[in-house]
């Protein structure tokens, strides 16, 4: 074997050593958070919150990699965008690819609207808690809790919004105008 | 400039949503580990009532446990303007609880049949305590002098005043 394959090996067994032990502390720490009542309240509230976010995450994500493929002057399945606009057949028939990524971007809409009115709703609640109006000592701390863990889940449906938005407002600059 | 403006709102948000996680966690514990700090009481202030002929403490419990007091007792020494005998109660039964964080009156009864406080006469109480977190049993002794409001009044100006000074 010669001295690069050897090396190349050990690189690789070294990158798969280091994974091994990032997800194993991550495991654990999991583990040591949820042992507390107010670990398992953050678990319960960012679960929730991912359940509630799928849609946008999965909606978001999508959009910025085929934005991206477009930016990019890659080939793009036009019936697969024509499907994700929800669109009837006859409407987007004539319309151009920027057009089709506009209305995808605006078909998401309705949920991100839902999603953070739900977000604020918890908010609210939150804060009545922490001004002893909903008795802070009692579910106060849980309430904090869930609020912390839906909005790590907020935080990534902001990003991945911002990114779509930027990235549309682009198309619009670079492709369009 | 766009992008820029973009990836500082995204970075910053993070670091908000990042340090609001962490000082959660870290509050629950620190709130946790504040609730189980038991304080000795702090006798603030004593006080002669002649009509009940008995004494009036008021103490306080700076810690988070609640404080039971199991027992009172005290000690009686005559002051030169007193005709009364020195004596000595021991074993008062007392089940005061003091709340965390908050303060309590516990009343001193003197003996019966001896004659109200003249000034000089001096009382040192002594309480017996205990709380939650442990079976020990713990005392804290208080020394009150019955002294004329006015002498009182001077000693606060005189105190006051040296304070002042020492300012």
């Amino acid at each position: 074997m010669s001295v690069q394959g050897t090396i190349q090996w050990l690189l690789v067994i070294l990158l798969a050593s280091m994974l091994f032990l990032a997800f194993t502390g991550m495991f654990i720490s999991t583990l040591l958070i949820t042992f507390s009542a107010e670990g398992l309240a953050f678990l319960f509230g960012f679960l929730g919150a991912l359940v509630f976010a799928n849609k946008l995450l999965f909606g978001y994500g999508s959009f910025v990699i085929t934005a991206e493929a477009f930016l990019a002057n890659k080939e793009i399945d036009r019936r697969k965008l024509v499907k994700k606009t929800k669109e009837p057949e006859e409407r987007t028939q004539n319309l151009s690819i920027p057009s089709l990524l506009m209305l995808w971007l605006q078909s998401l809409d309705y949920y991100r609207y839902a999603y953070y009115g739900l977000f604020t709703l918890m908010l609210i609640l939150m804060l009545l808690s922490k001004f002893n109006l909903l008795g802070a000592l009692i579910i106060g701390n849980y309430l904090e809790g869930a609020f912390w863990g839906a909005s790590v889940v907020t935080f990534f449906v902001f990003a991945l919004e911002l990114t779509a938005k930027y990235l549309m407002d682009r198309i619009i600059e670079e492709v369009v105008l | 400039m766009k992008y820029f403006l973009v990836a500082t709102t995204i970075a910053l948000t993070g670091l908000f949503v990042g340090s609001g996680v962490g000082s959660y966690f870290t509050s629950s514990k620190l709130l946790k580990q504040f609730q189980n700090i038991p304080g000795s009481p702090i006798i603030l202030n004593a006080t002669y009532d002649k009509d009940e002929h008995l004494i009036t403490y008021t103490v306080s419990n700076p810690g988070t446990v609640p404080i039971t007091v199991i027992e009172k007792a005290f000690v009686f020494t005559p002051g030169k303007e007193s005709k009364e005998k020195e004596y000595v109660v021991s074993s008062i039964p007392a089940n005061i609880t003091i709340p965390p964080i908050s303060v309590a009156l516990i009343k001193l009864k003197l003996k019966e049949g001896t004659e109200s406080l003249k000034y000089g006469d001096l009382i040192v109480a002594t309480f017996t305590y205990k709380h939650s977190l442990s079976k020990d049993i713990y005392t804290v002794a208080h020394s009150f002098k019955y002294t004329s409001e006015k002498v009182e009044k001077a000693r606060g100006n005189e105190g006051k005043n040296k304070e002042g000074a020492s300012k």
